[in-house]
């Protein structure tokens, strides 16, 4: 149930305000001569950073290795490195209706030696879902296949030029407190008469809410 | 119409992550440029099929040869052999007609061998395209080194100024004008493989979708709108009636700026459309037979018109019989294993020819019509055209003596002994005979006049005037003399139909569910496309027929309002989509695979070229008094935002479900949606919605879920519209609160997704994306399958999402 829970806000910080009440014992009646202690307590409560979403990537490249050519295309294909999103508010700091998104696109592909680039259209990811949690309310984006293909789901050949949806969720509220993970099959598909060479591309993930 | 637009609030972007994605280097230049648009043109390149789309190239008629499939391959497990080459332009051709154009370049690649022991060491052969006539240009050569498979690998572009309106593809050695005086220099057999010629595929052909409303709502003539079909034979079996036709449609082109098609040209009709109903105003469509030509059931003939049905138990075996006209010359008969197919010919000539005895003396031994009697005694009825010239003038016109009746053998496929005249008046065309009461009804076309029958001439008195339908009344169904005519049937359609729809007609009648009904043609669809100018392109109309106390019947005025739905149709089951009381825009197509309603070994059809505002409609759907409570439909994408409108009694009538239609694109899958309070009789209409100017969807059936008999999975659903970075999403969620896990699938306009075991408590979610900045109001729907004490159960949950627009 707790697998994937990380409380970060729990983690002391410097800066932190003491806060609390100050609790005396009532008053006493007491004879001269006679001593009385007056014990002072104090509850000290946790200090509440407020909470935040954040993003984390567990890698900052990605090679693609050839896997999978026809003698029409070739096709180069990796992992994106796994992608964490930690939302660490309470149900109150959400604000009502919001949901998270992750989002990526890429650049064309430039080469290093002045071959033409190959264009981001021909580049494309099929979302998987690693942690979810077990509400059901953190789903992957549907796969984006290149201009190369046959659509898969309606309209989906174009590539991660635009910003595409990696995962999302119906409802941050519902789901925050929690840590979720997912990854892709990145896949480059190129005409079999691409030039020879390396190329670079620059994919860039940004979260939404 | 309430479509509700949200703006909603900019979001920020909470982090940024860069990462750097890197292809390995190594990559291998790779030689010939080909734009993976590209495709190869040739069929059967690799001749893996047989001879399938080859053939001798017959350019001139001395170019003879003989291809033969050869185990000795290039590649794969066959390549054609060529042998019997009579010139050096022998060899084979693949037409490419309208599939290569002018300006293009092509690239041609061919595997090609010579073997024969008195052959040259080396040789030339060319790959050269015939543009008809006399122009031919070498296209490609290669020289082959003997007993080794050469490669023909070239490009070659058609010259713009070329017409390339015919372009035929063959393979053949270098032209000498007498290739006998040495013909192990230029006759060699030789041997062919790997054909391919890559290039731009060739242009969509023209529409031929009829757009306009042909068969209005409330009218049940023609009987449908989205294709012609004249010569209309009614046969009854198994509680529905087929209707064969001649494919008008098959030779329809309309030009595209002013959507006029050539005249109808007979000549080009070589199938038969099947359409059928249950109740006689919801058709369904069965497409088209391919009868005659060189791919058909009966390859020796080269047309099919008026057809002509009958059933029979033939040794013990239920058989179809369907009957053709092959032109004028012949008629011929092909035999079904259903009034659907899959059909075979049991001949190899023709059944109604110049040595049929008895015909000889008929000039168009064409338009047969069979009868199988009660005692299972079988006759078929032939015949038309001029009359004998032996006769004087006015016998020919008024008695011209050109049908025929002749026995048909007990196999059906066969005549026996001689043809006897039925000696109907003014007669023409298009004898049938039906059976009432004892009694045999002969009825048929009447002439138009002209040289053929005499010339100018006065009719008898009561004798049909031209392009109408006549009648005989027999004791014997052999017996025809001019003294059992009994007048006129139906006048000339042009009577009720009005100017363009004139010409000449073709009946039938058939006896359903206690009722008599007369079938004839009119040009009334081409009218509604074109005018008053038509071009000849025929639909099938049906009327009641009634007798009177005598036996005669009451002649027949033709209505668009047509016939009277025999009964309500039933929505429950799966039935086809190409079921239509009405249409708009819409046509339909063969597809591989089985009819989800009529079984795995007849064709099946889908719903195509449907766009937006187009709709097809259902008359008279019992929803019964509990109604139903969703609706499903077998379906495929072909582009993000389709929708299916589910409205009652008129295109405007209430809406009472939508099922979206984004499915993944390219695969067939069931979408679904709930129904509001839908009981008792209505009109159903499904009206198509999505983006303009695209095909949305194709459909293949539908079926309705009654409200009653079964439980419901209590699971509940919600969509939203939203927008990140300025795209629209719809999001879809749905919990199962069942105590068993649920599969869910979750279907929009733009995206489709299942969830394997949802387990209780849980939900389905997916924010679909539909790449557009704004979209308008619609509606997703949840699909939960689970069960319910050990009994499988299906819930429908459809829920609204509001348009919204993105702001950048």
């Amino acid at each position: 149930m707790s697998r994937g829970r990380k409380r970060l806000a729990v983690a002391g910080a410097a800066a932190a305000v003491l806060a609390g009440p100050i609790a005396l014992t009532s008053p006493a009646a007491a004879a001269p001569g006679d001593s009385d202690d007056v014990r002072v307590t104090v509850d000290i409560e946790e200090i509440r950073e407020p909470g935040v979403l954040a993003m984390s990537i567990a890698g900052d490249s990605v090679a693609l290795a050839e896997n999978g050519s026809t003698l029409l295309v070739r096709q180069f294909a990796g992992t994106l490195p796994t992608v964490t999103v930690t939302d660490t508010r309470t149900a109150e700091e959400v604000p009502d209706g919001a949901a998270w998104a992750v989002l990526g696109s890429a650049t064309d592909f430039t080469g290093d030696a002045g071959q033409p680039p190959i264009s981001a259209g021909h580049l494309g990811w099929t979302p998987n879902l690693i942690d979810g949690g077990t509400a059901g309310l953190v789903t992957e984006g549907e796969e984006v296949v290149t201009v190369l293909d046959e659509p898969t789901q309606p309209g989906n050949n174009v590539g991660l030029v635009d910003q595409e949806l990696l995962v999302s969720t119906f409802d941050s509220e519902a789901v925050t407190g929690d840590s979720y993970s997912v990854n892709a099959n990145l896949f480059l598909r190129a005409p079999a008469d691409v030039a020879a060479g390396s190329y670079t591309s620059t994919l860039t993930l940004s979260l939404f809410e | 119409m309430n479509q509700r637009l949200r703006r909603a609030a900019r979001r920020r972007a909470a982090a940024i992550v860069v990462i750097a994605t890197m292809v390995a280097t190594g990559l291998v230049a790779t030689a010939p440029p080909v734009q993976a648009a590209d495709e190869d043109l040739i069929l059967n390149g690799g001749f893996e099929s047989g001879l399938g789309n080859w053939f001798v190239n017959n350019g001139n008629a001395t170019d003879s040869a003989v291809l033969s499939p050869t185990p000795d391959a290039y590649s794969g497990a066959s390549a054609v052999l060529v042998t019997a080459r009579a010139t050096t332009g022998s060899g084979p051709m693949q037409d490419l007609s309208g599939k290569v154009r002018a300006g293009q370049t092509y690239a041609l690649t061919a595997r090609v061998k010579y073997e024969n022991a008195n052959g040259p060491a080396t040789k030339q052969f060319f790959a050269t395209m015939h543009y008809g006539g006399g122009t031919y240009t070498n296209l490609v050569s290669v020289v082959a080194t003997k007993g080794q498979w050469a490669r023909f690998n070239g490009t070659f572009t058609i010259p713009a100024e070329q017409n390339a309106s015919t372009a035929r593809l063959f393979f053949e050695t270098p032209w000498t004008s007498t290739p006998s005086a040495d013909p192990d220099l230029h006759l060699m057999d030789f041997k062919l493989d790997d054909v391919s010629v890559l290039g731009a595929p060739p242009p969509a052909p023209p529409s031929k979708t009829i757009e306009v409303v042909g068969k209005l709502p409330g009218e049940h003539n023609p009987l449908i709108g989205h294709k012609f079909g004249a010569d209309g034979f009614g046969f009854v079996h198994g509680g529905r009636v087929y209707m064969y036709l001649t494919n008008d449609t098959q030779g329809y082109a309309p030009d595209p700026v002013t959507g006029i098609s050539p005249g109808i040209n007979y000549g080009n009709i070589n199938q038969i459309t099947v359409i059928s109903s249950a109740d006689l105003v919801n058709w369904t469509d069965h497409g088209e037979i391919q009868v005659a030509g060189p791919n058909g059931v009966a390859p020796f003939t080269s047309n099919s018109w008026a057809p002509g049905m009958a059933r029979k138990v033939v040794g013990g075996t239920e058989k179809f019989f369907l009957y053709y006209a092959n032109g004028g010359g012949s008629s011929n008969v092909i035999t079904g294993a259903s009034p659907l197919g899959p059909w075979t010919s049991e001949r190899t000539t023709t059944l109604i020819n110049g040595s049929t005895p008895g015909a000889e003396d008929v000039v168009w031994k064409f338009d047969p019509a069979p009868l199988v009697d009660d005692d299972g005694e079988a006759y078929l009825y032939f015949g038309g055209g001029p009359a004998s010239t032996s006769m004087p003038p006015a016998e020919r016109f008024n008695n011209p003596k050109n049908l025929r009746a002749i026995d048909l053998g007990d196999d059906m496929v066969s005549t026996e002994g001689s043809a006897v005249v039925v000696d109907a008046p003014v007669s023409f065309e298009a004898g049938h005979v039906f059976k009432r009461d004892g009694r045999y009804y002969f009825s048929y076309s009447s002439h138009f006049g002209g040289n053929d029958f005499g010339g100018p001439q006065t009719p008898l008195p009561g004798y049909p005037g031209g392009g109408q339908i006549g009648y005989m009344i027999s004791d014997d169904p052999m017996t025809w003399p001019k003294e059992t005519y009994a007048g006129v049937l139906f006048p000339n359609q042009s009577q009720f139909f009005g100017a363009g729809t004139g010409g000449n007609n073709h009946q039938s009648v058939f006896e359903f569910e206690g009722r008599y009904y007369f079938t004839y043609h009119a040009p009334t669809l081409n009218k509604r496309i074109n005018g008053n100018t038509t071009q000849g392109y025929r639909s099938p109309h049906i009327q009641e027929l009634a007798f009177n106390p005598d036996g005669t019947i009451q002649q027949v005025v033709g209505t668009y309002a047509g016939a009277e739905q025999v009964k309500n149709f039933n929505p429950y089951r799966v039935f086809e989509a190409e079921t239509l009381g009405w249409s708009k825009g819409i046509a339909t197509a063969r597809i591989d695979g089985p009819s989800a309603e009529f079984g795995a070994s007849v064709p099946n059809l889908v719903l195509r070229d449907v766009d937006n505002g187009d709709w097809t409609a259902l008359s008279s759907v019992d929803f019964g008094t509990d109604g139903a409570r969703s609706v499903s439909a077998k379906v495929r994408a072909l582009g993000a935002g389709g929708h299916v409108r589910v409205r009652l009694d008129s295109l405007t009538g209430p809406l009472v479900g939508t099922i979206p239609a984004g499915t993944p694109i390219g695969e067939w899958a069931e979408v679904s949606g709930e129904l509001d309070a839908v009981s008792g009789v209505h009109d159903v209409y499904f009206v198509y919605e999505g983006p303009a100017g695209a095909d949305l969807v194709e459909i293949d059936s539908w079926t309705f879920e009654p409200a009653t008999g079964q439980a419901e999975l209590p699971v509940t659903g919600s969509a939203q519209s939203r927008c990140v970075a300025g795209k629209a999403y719809v999001a879809v969620q749905a919990r199962n609160d069942h105590d068993e896990p649920v599969d869910i699938t979750l279907q929009t306009p733009y995206g489709t997704r299942s969830f394997a075991d949802v387990a209780p408590g849980a939900n389905a979610y997916q924010s679909f994306a539909t790449r557009s900045a704004s979209i308008a109001a619609g509606s997703a729907t949840a699909r939960a399958t689970g069960t319910i004490d050990g009994t499988a159960v299906t819930t429908i949950r459809t829920t609204d999402y509001p348009g919204v627009v993105c702001a950048g």
